[in-house]
Order: structure tokens, then sequence, then C-alpha cells
């Protein structure tokens, strides 16, 4: 079986078993309208018209929520999912059956992060819809809407990278572990998730430039805005791009590492 | 056909909270081969490491020491008395396309091969969770057969299995081995009348050594058998 016919197959397998759990499978969907309807209306409710983003642009408070919202809910899906996946399968057994297998174990790992990866973008389109639907008025429009398209997928490669870096802990630890978490803690508080960090410690501020999502919020937020600065979001996507490469990297060595031991002292196996 | 040489295997095992880590044998200084047509019944109490000897030849863990010779490409698939090593909640075809390694365009025919030949061809719509136990162990070994396997690893397939249902495997696999379909069986069993109507050759471990490699007809299947070589 080639490559592609693999990942093809673990893709289907995991959301034909995603779907045989049809109320969790469609109410994901759901909760994403409910969060954002909440946050329409908090947003209203305490009265913060505009919030200034770091361009010295003027953003409608809503707008600001729901980009960060957005990202913070699929890094935190994307990064736990495969995890908890192993963990399931290794108590089952399949996960001795699915190291058995003639592929690269490697490329098992990476096509066990598929399944999440298609229910982000729906999430993300998901997003976009509601908020548009929300504000009576289109989040992107045109051009910024090809360059939103485009900071979305490099978020979605580094949660990714993420996801296999966490991956790796579990595979070493037999446990999802503090990754996932302190990602979304750097992402939130050093990266401006939900509110403006100018006044940050500059411990939060150096962590969150290291992290893709401070990049990726500021780019879209400045396309959300209106503001036509292109230049520095060209900036910011560049920083996203050279940052990408360097976790996916790191990602596949570490899940290298832990692989090799994990096979070495039979950890993986269901006894 | 395919030989251990010295095959070592320990693992390291921790107190509480990971405290008094101490370096567990499990199986020490194996030698032996396995031959065409062999059907080797692999016998020991509790912990003496069949499992993880069959783990080690499938190649699903390593040994920390020793080697494992084929001298041809072998396949070998381990299937054990764990029923939960499938997707509970997708029909056996969607599982069976999942473990399927070969190329997808003879999986159809490959299944449906693998499936009469355990003759539950009808189950293969089904629902795995719906299925018996002696129904999910069969899907077990078809899964392995549809892998091309040379040499079968059982470990424990019978356990919980009616007396009929165990016969019937049983039969399965001796016709499987005359057919050639398989070249040869190593399953662990703890039971002395199935070790002797399918197996040609017994192997003992006692505490991860080798106690015992004979040709069943030269040993007396009786109840002392266990007790004399452990």
């Amino acid at each position: 079986m080639s490559i592609l016919e693999r990942l093809t197959t673990i893709f289907i397998t995991d959301f034909k078993v995603a779907l045989s759990y049809r109320f969790s499978f469609i109410s994901q969907f759901f909760i994403t309208f409910i969060q954002l309807t909440i946050f329409f209306y908090i947003s209203k409710f305490i009265g913060i018209e505009f919030i200034k983003i770091q361009n010295g642009t003027n953003i409608n408070y809503f707008t600001y929520v729901v980009v960060g919202l957005c990202f913070i809910d699929i890094l935190m899906y994307l990064s736990t999912f495969a995890s908890r996946e192993i963990l399931k399968h290794k108590a089952s057994g399949v996960f001795e059956e699915i190291i058995s297998l003639p592929n690269n174990d490697i490329i098992i790992l990476i096509g066990m992060n598929l399944y999440p990866i298609f229910i982000c973008i729906i999430k993300l389109l998901m997003h976009f819809i509601f908020a548009s639907i929300l504000l009576n008025d289109f989040l992107f429009t045109d051009y910024d809407l090809v360059l939103y398209s485009i900071i979305s997928t490099l978020m979605i490669i580094s949660f990714f990278s993420i996801s296999l870096l966490t991956m790796s802990y579990t595979i070493s630890f037999l446990r999802v572990g503090p990754i996932p978490m302190i990602f979304v803690f750097i992402s939130i508080f050093g990266g401006g998730a939900f509110f403006n960090i100018s006044n940050a410690p500059q411990l939060l501020e150096t962590l969150g430039n290291l992290s893709i999502f401070k990049h990726g919020v500021e780019a879209s937020r400045i396309l959300a805005a209106g503001a036509q600065d292109y230049a520095y979001v060209y900036l910011l996507m560049y920083k996203m791009i050279f940052l990408s490469i360097i976790y996916f990297f790191v990602s596949l060595f570490f899940i290298y590492v832990s692989l090799n031991n994990a096979k070495k002292n039979g950890s993986l196996l269901r006894f | 056909m395919l030989i251990l040489k010295g095959v070592s295997k320990s693992i390291i095992r921790k107190g509480l909270l990971g405290k008094n880590r101490k370096s567990v044998k499990i199986l020490n200084d194996i030698n032996f081969q396995i031959e065409n047509s062999d059907s080797i019944a692999l016998l020991g109490e509790n912990g003496s490491g069949k499992t993880t000897l069959l783990k080690i030849i499938s190649g699903i863990t390593l040994s920390n020491s020793g080697e494992i010779i084929k001298q041809e490409a072998i396949k070998c698939s381990i299937v054990g008395a764990n029923e939960n090593s499938f997707f509970q909640r997708i029909s056996v075809l969607d599982n069976l396309r999942f473990f399927y390694a070969e190329s997808p365009k003879d999986f159809q025919n490959k299944v449906s091969w693998a499936l009469s030949k355990m003759g539950i061809e009808e189950k293969m719509h089904q629902i795995y969770s719906t299925l018996s136990s002696g129904e999910k162990k069969k899907i077990a070994i078809a899964r392995a057969l549809m892998r091309k396997t040379d040499i079968l690893l059982l470990d424990e397939v019978t356990s919980f299995l009616d007396l009929k249902s165990k016969y019937e495997l049983i039969n399965m696999l001796k016709e499987l081995l005359e057919s050639k379909e398989l070249k040869s069986i190593v399953f662990v069993t703890h039971n002395l009348d199935e070790a002797e109507a399918l197996s040609n050759r017994v192997i003992m471990l006692k505490n991860g050594c080798l106690r015992l490699d004979a040709k069943s007809d030269e040993i007396d299947f009786s109840a002392d058998l266990l007790e004399k070589y452990q």
C-alpha cells in the first residue's frame, strides 16, 4: 500500500469512527455557534466598541476576540486529538497492530492527524460564517480572504507540529502531558488571543514571539480590520513560514527518537 | 527458515512514584529455529515470557540482545487473545481495509478469500462490536492471513471459545498448513489436548529460559507434562 493510499485509509477510518458517535460529531460544530453567540453578546454588554491592534489600527472588539478564539479552539483540538487516540489504541491493543503495518511508523502517526486537521478546517469555516452572520458583514473579502486562508494553513501546520510533539511525549511517558497546555498558555498570555498584550511582561512577549500563534492572529486581525497594511502582513507571514519549518523538523526529530525508544522498551504494547 | 539465536529481553520495572527502578529479565538466551511446516506449541507458566517471545518474533518489540535470522523474506503475524485490537464501531470490512497492507486493488478478493477460509464471509458488513468472541478471533486470523503471512503466531486464541468453535479453529489451522497457505504456526496454549491435536513440536519456557524443545510424538501429553519440566 503506497503512502497516499495508507493516509487515505487512515483518514477514512477515523472519519467513519467519529461519524459513528453521531451526537458528539454534530454537537462539536453546534458548540462553535453557541460560543460565538455568547462572546458576541458579552462584547456588546461590556461596551468596548474598538480595541487598538499592534500596527495602531482600531478593530471591532468582537472581531478581535473571534480571531483569537477560533485559533485557540483549533490549537486545543489539534494538539491533543492524536495523543488521546494513541492512549486509547494502546489500551485496546489497536496500536500494536498499527505499528506492525508495513508502512513507516512516522507516516502512520502523521496520518492520525489528518482527521483532526479536516475538522479544524471545518471549524475555521464555521467561525468565519457564524461571525459574519452575527456581524452582518464578511470578516474578510477578496484578496484579504486569500491571505487569511494562507495564514490559517500556516497556523494548522504549526499546530500539527505541536501535535507531533505532544504525540512524542505521549509515546515516551504514556500521557498527553503538558505540551498543549504550555502552548495554549503562551498563546493566550504571550500571543494576545483574547486581549491586548502591550503591557505583558517581557518574558511572555519573548515567548509569544517564538510562537506562530502571535504572528498569525496579528496578521489576521490586520486583515479583518481592513487596514490594508500588506507589507506588515507579509513580514508576519515570513516569520510564520520560518517558525513552521523549525517546528516541523524539531517535532519530526522528537517523534523519531520517542518511537525508537518505545520500540526498544516495548512500552507501546498492550502489556 | 527462522532462527532465534541467543535472544534475551529485559525491561525496567518502576516502583511507586518512579522510584526503585530495577531491570527484570523476561527472556534469557533463547535459541531455537522454526522450520517450514512446523506447528509449534509454546507452553509455560504465566509470566514465563511466551507472549514477549511471540512479540519479538513478530517484530513489534525488540530484544536487548541476540538476533533473529530470516533465511528468506518471511512475514510473521501475531494474533492475540485480545479481541479489542479492532475499531469497535465500524464494520468488519472497514476494519480489514484499515489493517490491509497490500495494494487496495485486490482487497475485495483477498477479504472474501480470508473470510471464507474462516467460514464467516456473511459477517463482512456487520459492525465489529456486535460479533461473538469466536467470530472476533476468526476475524483476527483472517486479518493475519490477508497480510500474506508465512508464520502465524497465535497467543491463546482458543481461550474462551466453546468446544465446537475451538475444534473448528484447530481444523482450519491444520488445513491452512496442509494447503501451504501458511508455512508455520507457533501457538501459545495452556491446554494440552489442543497442543497434542495441533503441534508437531513442543517448546516449553520457564522463567524466561528454554526448558524443552522436542517433537510432539516423543512427548507424553499427560497431565504431569508441565510439572515434569517446570
